[in-house]
C-alpha cells in the first residue's frame, strides 16, 4: 500500500514540478547556446536587442532559479498539509491504509522530490557551462582526482557514501520535522498554523540542546573508556588513515550525525503518526 | 454481531460548544436510514466520527465490531459534503486510485457510469463544475461493494432532476447487505427511499423508528413528522409584530 501511496504523490508532484525540472535546463541551454554565438566580452559590439535578449535570459534563468528551490519547499510542505490536513484529507484518511504509511509515503516523495531538484539545478549550471572549456576540464581533473584517492585509500568509499547517507537523512530529518510541527498544530480548533509555525520553533531550538547533549554525552563516554579500549580503534584509524586518523575522526563523527539524524526522523514521524492517527482533527 | 453500527454514549465539544450530546445508537444491515436534521444539528460530526476524521471527546463507535480503523474504512464508502480531489487529478486517476485501494471498487462500472453522465476519463476534475464534480465523487461511492455507504448532504445544492438521479443512483447500486445512512434536511426528496429515520437536534437523537411504524403513528409523512418536530416560528418583523403567518404567505403555516 505504501508503494502505491507513494505512486500517487509522486505523480501529483511530477505534475506540479514538472515544468521547472523541465525549464530550468532548457533555460540553461538556451543561455549556453547564446553566450557560445554572443561571447559577454564582445556583448559591447552587438545591437541593443541582443543585450537586451542576454540580459532577459539570465534574469528568467535566475528567477526560475530561485522558484525552483522556493517552490520545492513550499510544494513539499503544502503536499502533507493540503493532503491530510485540508479537504483532501477526507480522501486520504479514509483509505483503507496506515497512518504511517500516508506519512511514510510523504516523507520518500518529499525527499526524491529535493534531490531531483537539486539534481536539476547542477544540471543546469553545468549545462550553463556546456561550452566553456575550461570549467568542464576542472570538473573532469577532480572527478579524476577523487576516483584515484579512492582507489588508493577504499575508506574514501566508505566516507563519501556516508557523506551521501548523512545528506539524505538531514533532509529527511527536516521534512520530518516540518510534518510533525502541522501534525501537532491540526489539533488545535484555530489558529492552526500559527500553533504549527510555534511547535516548528520551538522543535528547532529542543533539537539544538539535544545535538549540543547528544555530543557532550558521546565525548564523555569516549573519554571514560579505558585505553585498552581507545588503543586497538586509535591502531585501526592510523591504519586506514594517510593523515593520522583524521579519516577515522571524521567517518566516526559522520556515522554519530547519521545515528542523530535518524533518531530524529524515528522521533517526529512517532510525533505525527500519534497526533493524526489519535487526534485527527478534520473539523 | 447483528447490528453494523453501534454508537454509545457518544458526544463531541467543539470548542465550548456541545456538537453531539451522549448518542446512544444501533443500526442494522441491509437498511436505508435517514439521518434527518436542520443545519447545525449534529449529522456531519456524527457522520466523521464514523470515519474516524475527528476523535470523539466521550463514548465509542464501533464498526462491524471496530472502531475506526483500517478494517472499517475498507468496508465504508464514504461521500463526504464537500469536493476531496486534489488539484492535479483528472478523472482516470481518482478511478485508478479507487481501483488500487479498494477491493470491492468496480471499475468498470464507475466508466460506465461516466460515460453515460456524459463525464471524460481524461478530463481535469480543477476544471469541472461543481455539479459534475459531486457526481464523480457519487460514482467512487456507490462503485463499490460497500457494508456501509455514509452518505453526507449528496443532495444538498443540486437541481430537483439531478436529485433525481442521485437519489435513483444510490437505490439501485448500493450492495443489498450492506446498509446506507444518508444525512439531509431535504425530507421530502429521500423519504420514498428510507427504511429507518434517525432525527438529531442539536446534537441529540430525539427518535430512531422504522419509517413505517413512524407513518402508522404520527398519521402522516415523514417530512409532516419532522416539521412538526423541527417547527420554528418565523420572526415577525417590523411589519407583522402579531407574527401572523396568514399575513405573511396568505396562507397556512402548514405550507411553508
Amino acid at each position: 500500500m505504501t508503494f502505491k501511496l507513494v505512486k500517487y504523490e509522486f505523480r501529483s508532484m511530477i505534475r506540479l514540478m514538472g515544468v521547472l525540472w523541465a525549464g530550468l535546463p532548457a533555460m540553461a541551454i538556451i543561455m549556453a547556446v547564446f553566450q557560445k554565438i554572443f561571447p559577454y566580452d564582445g556583448l559591447g559590439e552587438y545591437p541593443a536587442v541582443l543585450n537586451i535578449l542576454n540580459n532577459l535570459f539570465t534574469f528568467t534563468y535566475i528567477a526560475m532559479f530561485i522558484a525552483l528551490i522556493a517552490v520545492t519547499v513550499i510544494i513539499i510542505i503544502m503536499r502533507f498539509y493540503k493532503g491530510l490536513m485540508r479537504d483532501e484529507g477526507y480522501l486520504m484518511h479514509t483509505l483503507p491504509v496506515k497512518t504511517r504509511q500516508l506519512i511514510t509515503a510523504k516523507g520518500v516523495t518529499a525527499v526524491a522530490v529535493s534531490i531531483i531538484s537539486m539534481a536539476v539545478a547542477v544540471v543546469s549550471i553545468l549545462l550553463l557551462s556546456a561550452f566553456d572549456g575550461v570549467l568542464i576540464n576542472r570538473i573532469g581533473y577532480f572527478l579524476s582526482e577523487l576516483a584515484g584517492l579512492m582507489t588508493k585509500q577504499p575508506v574514501y568509499v566508505l566516507m563519501c557514501l556516508e557523506v551521501i547517507i548523512l545528506a539524505l537523512a538531514w533532509i529527511m530529518a527536516d521534512i520530518y520535522k516540518v510534518y510533525a510541527s502541522l501534525s501537532i498544530g491540526q489539533m488545535a480548533p484555530k489558529y492552526k498554523i500559527a500553533l504549527s509555525a510555534a511547535v516548528y520553533i520551538g522543535i528547532s531550538i529542543a533539537s539544538i540542546f539535544l545535538l549540543t547533549a547528544f555530543a557532550e554525552g558521546i565525548s564523555m563516554l569516549a573519554g571514560s573508556l579505558p585505553q585498552s579500549v581507545l588503543q586497538p580503534v586509535q591502531d585501526w584509524f592510523a591504519g586506514l588513515s594517510m593523515a593520522d586518523g583524521l579519516e577515522g575522526v571524521v567517518m566516526v563523527s559522520l556515522l554519530l550525525f547519521i545515528i542523530y539524524d535518524a533518531l530524529q526522523i524515528a522521533v517526529y514521524h512517532i510525533i505525527s503518526e500519534q497526533s493524526l492517527r489519535r487526534r485527527l482533527n478534520l473539523e | 454481531m447483528n447490528n453494523l453500527v453501534i454508537c454509545e454514549g457518544l458526544s463531541k465539544v467543539f470548542s465550548g460548544c456541545l456538537a453531539l450530546d451522549n448518542v446512544n445508537l444501533a443500526i442494522g444491515r441491509g437498511k436505508v436510514i435517514g439521518l434527518l436534521g436542520p443545519n447545525g444539528s449534529g449529522k456531519t460530526t456524527l457522520i466523521k466520527l464514523l470515519n474516524g476524521l475527528i476523535q470523539p471527546t466521550s463514548g465509542s463507535v464501533l464498526i462491524d465490531g471496530h472502531g475506526p480503523d483500517t478494517y472499517t474504512r475498507s468496508i465504508v464508502s464514504y461521500l463526504p459534503d464537500r469536493p476531496y480531489f486534489a488539484d492535479w487529478m483528472k478523472v482516470s486517476d481518482v478511478l485508478d486510485m479507487f481501483s488500487d485501494f479498494y477491493n470491492d471498487f468496480d471499475r468498470s462500472k464507475a466508466s460506465d457510469m461516466c460515460r453515460a453522465l456524459g463525464i471524460a476519463e481524461t478530463a481535469k476534475i480543477k476544471t469541472m463544475s461543481k455539479g459534475t464534480r459531486e457526481k464523480i465523487q457519487l460514482i467512487l461511492v456507490m462503485s463499490r461493494k460497500a457494508q456501509l455507504y455514509l452518505l453526507d448532504e449528496p443532495i444538498a445544492g443540486v437541481d430537483p432532476a439531478a436529485r433525481e438521479y442521485i437519489l435513483g443512483t444510490i437505490i439501485n447500486n448500493y450492495n443489498d447487505d450492506g446498509s446506507v445512512i444518508i444525512s439531509t434536511h431535504l425530507i421530502s426528496d429521500v423519504e420514498r427511499i428510507l427504511d429507518e429515520v434517525i432525527f438529531i437536534r442539536e446534537g441529540k437523537v430525539l427518535c430512531h423508528e422504522a419509517v413505517d411504524e413512524m407513518k402508522d403513528r404520527e398519521g402522516k409523512s415523514v417530512d409532516g413528522v419532522f416539521r412538526s418536530y423541527f417547527r420554528m416560528t418565523p420572526y415577525a418583523g417590523y411589519n407583522n409584530p402579531q407574527g401572523d403567518m396568514e399575513a405573511v404567505k396568505g396562507g397556512s403555516t402548514d405550507d411553508l
